[in-house]
C-alpha cells in the first residue's frame, strides 16, 4: 500500500488545542534549587543547558572582576581565603581566584513539564501528593533545565572562592555567605571601588541585574505584504 | 494516467468545513475539485514519478553542498553576501528540514520533467496529504471505487516520522502571514502532526513575532521562541529587517536557511550544469538579456517569483502566453519548455512531495492555461491497475 493507514483529518482539532490551551489554568510547583560549581563542566554534567552554565559562569566571572577583594599583600589575602589561592592582579595587588560559580534556580513548572520530565527519565517515581512532589536529583536536573532553557531570568549567577573557616576546615562559598556568617575583609583595600564599606557593595551587587526592555515587533513579513495581491496575499507556493 | 470525470460526493462541501478545510472554494472559485480524479498505473507512479523524485532530491542536497562552499555560487543565487555564513552554518551543521514539494510536467510516458522546486514554504499539503486520503477511502467504503484502489500518499505518516525525529521538547512555533486561510491551513495542519507526536505547538502570526533588545525572538507574551516554522519565503526574509537577528539569535528555523538556495529558480541552470543531459532535468540557463523576447520553445522565469507570477513563454509554434506580477526586480532564468500535458480543457501539473529526504506522495493540480496559477484546482488521484 502506498498511502497512510491512518490519517487524522480535522484541523479543527488543532484550532481545539489552542483554545484549550487558554482553558483552566494548569498546577504548578516552585521549584527553587542552589548549585555550586567548579566549572561549566560540572554544571552541564548536571543536565543543565549548556549554554546556560557558559552564561553563568560568564556572569560569575563579571561580577569577581567587580566585587573581588583586593589585597596590597599576599599575607592579607591567604589569610581570608586559602594559602597559595591569591594571585597578583594587573595593579600588583592580591586577589582570591576564582573557584568557581553559585547558580541559584527559580522559578515554577506546570504539571505537564513535571509529566514530560518523568517520561524521559526511565523509573523515575515521582510521587505529586499535596502541593509539592519529591523527585529524583536526576528528574530534577531535567526540569530546572527545561525551566531555565524557557525562561533565561529564572537563574542568577554569583562568584564562590575558597576559604578556610575558623576550625582550619575548606569551604567554597560566595562572598555574601561569608559575610552572613561574619567576615569582614578587613584586611582588604577596597580602594579601587571607592567605597568605604566593602559589605555594603556586595549587598548592592547581588541583586538582579536584569532590565526591562523593549521589544520590537513587524521585523517579519513586510516584503511579502508589498507582494500581496499576487500569488495568494501569502509568501508561499 | 487518465483523467476520469466522477459524481462527486454530494457532503464533500459540509466534510470540508466540518474539518476546517475552509478554503476548498477560493474567491467563489473551486480550488478543492473532485468531479474527476486522476488514474495511474503503479508502475507510473514508482517509476516515472516516485524513483525521480528521490534521485533530484538527491542531487540537490549534492548541489546544497556545492552551493555552500562557494561564494561565487550563493551571489550567482542574488543572496545577499551577509547571509552566506548562516547559510553555509545552517547546512554545515545539519539543520535539519521537514518538507519540500518539486513540480513536474508528466502525461503518463516518457520522463517527467522537472519544472520547478518548492523547497522553502510549499502549500497545498493539507489536502496532498490528508483531505485527498479521505476522498478516497470514503469513495471505497461507499462503494463509489474499488477497494483495490491506492494512492501515492504516505506524506502524513512521513511528516509524523520527521516531526518525532527532531526530538524538540519546547514549545514549536508556526507562523503563516495574517489573513492568508491557505498558509494557515497548512501551518495548522502541520502543528496538528506535531502535537500527534507529543510537541508543544503554538500558532503565531508572522507579523506579530518579536525581537528583544537582547536579540531573541519572543511571541506576543514576549515568550522565547525555541523553534519557529515560517510559512515566509527566506528571499524576503533577507530583506527584513528582522533577518539580520537571526544568525545571532536562539531560535530554530524551519525550513533551515540553506533551503534559501533551493527555493530560487536560479538553482535550476545549476541542476542542469551539474546534471547535465538527465532525463528529468530541462535545460535552463541564466537569462543575460530578459529585455528581449522569450525564444521559441523556451521559458522565462524570474528567480523569486510564486503561483506563476511574472512568467512568460513562447510554445514551439510561436504562441506567447505571460502572467504578469511584482517580480520584475530580481534576474530571470531561461528554461527549455516542457508543456502541461492537456486533459480536457484543462493543463495539468504533479506536485510530488519530499519529506525529511523521501519521496512521499503527489498532488495533482489543474489550471486552464499553461502557467499554473494561484487559481488552479487541486483534484484527487488513485492508482489502480
Amino acid at each position: 500500500m502506498k498511502r497512510s493507514k491512518y490519517v487524522q483529518l480535522s484541523l479543527a482539532a488543532s484550532v481545539a488545542m489552542a483554545i484549550s490551551g487558554c482553558g483552566p489554568t494548569e498546577k504548578t510547583y516552585d521549584l527553587q534549587k542552589k548549585y555550586n560549581f567548579q566549572s561549566v563542566q560540572q554544571c552541564a554534567d548536571e543536565k543543565l543547558p549548556v549554554d546556560v552554565c557558559s552564561d553563568a559562569y560568564m556572569t560569575a566571572m563579571a561580577e569577581h572582576r567587580r566585587i573581588a577583594p583586593v589585597y596590597a599583600s599576599q599575607a592579607d589575602c591567604d589569610a581570608d581565603f586559602v594559602a597559595g589561592w591569591c594571585q597578583l592582579d594587573s595593579n600588583g595587588q592580591f586577589i582570591p581566584k576564582l573557584g568557581g560559580f553559585e547558580l541559584t534556580a527559580e522559578g515554577q513548572v506546570t504539571q505537564s513539564q513535571v509529566d514530560a520530565a518523568q517520561a524521559q527519565v526511565p523509573g523515575s517515581q515521582a510521587s505529586s501528593g499535596g502541593s509539592g512532589f519529591s523527585t529524583s536529583s536526576l528528574l530534577t536536573g531535567l526540569l530546572i533545565g527545561n525551566m531555565l532553557s524557557s525562561n533565561r531570568n529564572s537563574y542568577r549567577s554569583e562568584p564562590v572562592y575558597r576559604y578556610r573557616d575558623d576550625r582550619g576546615d575548606y569551604g567554597s562559598s560566595t562572598l555574601n555567605q561569608r559575610v552572613s556568617n561574619g567576615a569582614t575583609f578587613g584586611r582588604s583595600n577596597q580602594a579601587r571601588y571607592g567605597s568605604s564599606n566593602y559589605t555594603n557593595t556586595l549587598r548592592s551587587s547581588s541583586q538582579s541585574s536584569s532590565v526591562a526592555s523593549a521589544t520590537s515587533r513587524g521585523g517579519f513579513g513586510s516584503k511579502a505584504s508589498a507582494r500581496s495581491g499576487w500569488g495568494g496575499g501569502g509568501s508561499s507556493s | 494516467m487518465k483523467k476520469i470525470h466522477c459524481a462527486e460526493r454530494d457532503d464533500w462541501k459540509q466534510t470540508a468545513e466540518n474539518l476546517g478545510f475552509l478554503f476548498h472554494t477560493i474567491d467563489d472559485e473551486p480550488y478543492w475539485d473532485e468531479s474527476a480524479y486522476y488514474q495511474f498505473t503503479l508502475k507510473q507512479i514508482e517509476n516515472d514519478l516516485e524513483d525521480p523524485t528521490t534521485e533530484i532530491h538527491d542531487m540537490c542536497m549534492d548541489l546544497v553542498a556545492r552551493v555552500v562552499q562557494s561564494e561565487e555560487l550563493l551571489e550567482r543565487l542574488s543572496i545577499p553576501a551577509p547571509f552566506f555564513d548562516m547559510i553555509k552554518t545552517s547546512w554545515l551543521e545539519g539543520h535539519p528540514h521537514l518538507y519540500g514539494r518539486m513540480d513536474f510536467s508528466y502525461n503518463g510516458t516518457g520522463p517527467a520533467k522537472l519544472l520547478e522546486l518548492n523547497y522553502d514554504t510549499p502549500t497545498s499539503l493539507y489536502e496532498a496529504a490528508a483531505f485527498q486520503w479521505g476522498w478516497l477511502e470514503q469513495s471505497i467504503e461507499r462503494g463509489l471505487l474499488p477497494k483495490h484502489a491506492d494512492q501515492f500518499n504516505s506524506i502524513d505518516t512521513k511528516l509524523h516520522q520527521a516531526f518525532a525525529q527532531l526530538q524538540v521538547n519546547q514549545p514549536f512555533y508556526f507562523a503563516s502571514m495574517k489573513d492568508s486561510v491557505e498558509d494557515k491551513g497548512t501551518t495548522d495542519y502541520l502543528r496538528l502532526v506535531a502535537e500527534k507526536v507529543g510537541i508543544e505547538s503554538r500558532h503565531i502570526d508572522i507579523e506579530d513575532i518579536g525581537l528583544t533588545a537582547e536579540g531573541r525572538f519572543v511571541d506576543l507574551e514576549d515568550r522565547w521562541i525555541p523553534h519557529l516554522f515560517k510559512l515566509h519565503a527566506w528571499e524576503f526574509i533577507f530583506h527584513e529587517p528582522f533577518g539580520a537577528a537571526i544568525a545571532e539569535s536562539d531560535t530554530q528555523f524551519f525550513e533551515p536557511a540553506w533551503k534559501a538556495i533551493l527555493s530560487n529558480k536560479g538553482v535550476l541552470p545549476l541542476l542542469w550544469e551539474f546534471n547535465k543531459g538527465h532525463p528529468n532535468l530541462l535545460a535552463a540557463h541564466l537569462d543575460t538579456d530578459p529585455g528581449k523576447a522569450v525564444p521559441k520553445g523556451w521559458v522565462r522565469k524570474p528567480f523569486f517569483s510564486r503561483e506563476g507570477a511574472n512568467i512568460e513563454l513562447q510554445t514551439a509554434d510561436g504562441l506567447i502566453v505571460k502572467e504578469d506580477g511584482p517580480y520584475t526586480d530580481a534576474p530571470f532564468i531561461l528554461q527549455e519548455f516542457a508543456p502541461l500535458p492537456r486533459f480536457g480543457d484543462s493543463y495539468t501539473l504533479i506536485g510530488s512531495w519530499v519529506i525529511g529526504d523521501q519521496a512521499a506522495g503527489i498532488g495533482v493540480r489543474e489550471d486552464n492555461s499553461l502557467i499554473t496559477k494561484d487559481s488552479s484546482r487541486f483534484l484527487p488521484h488513485l492508482i489502480l491497475d
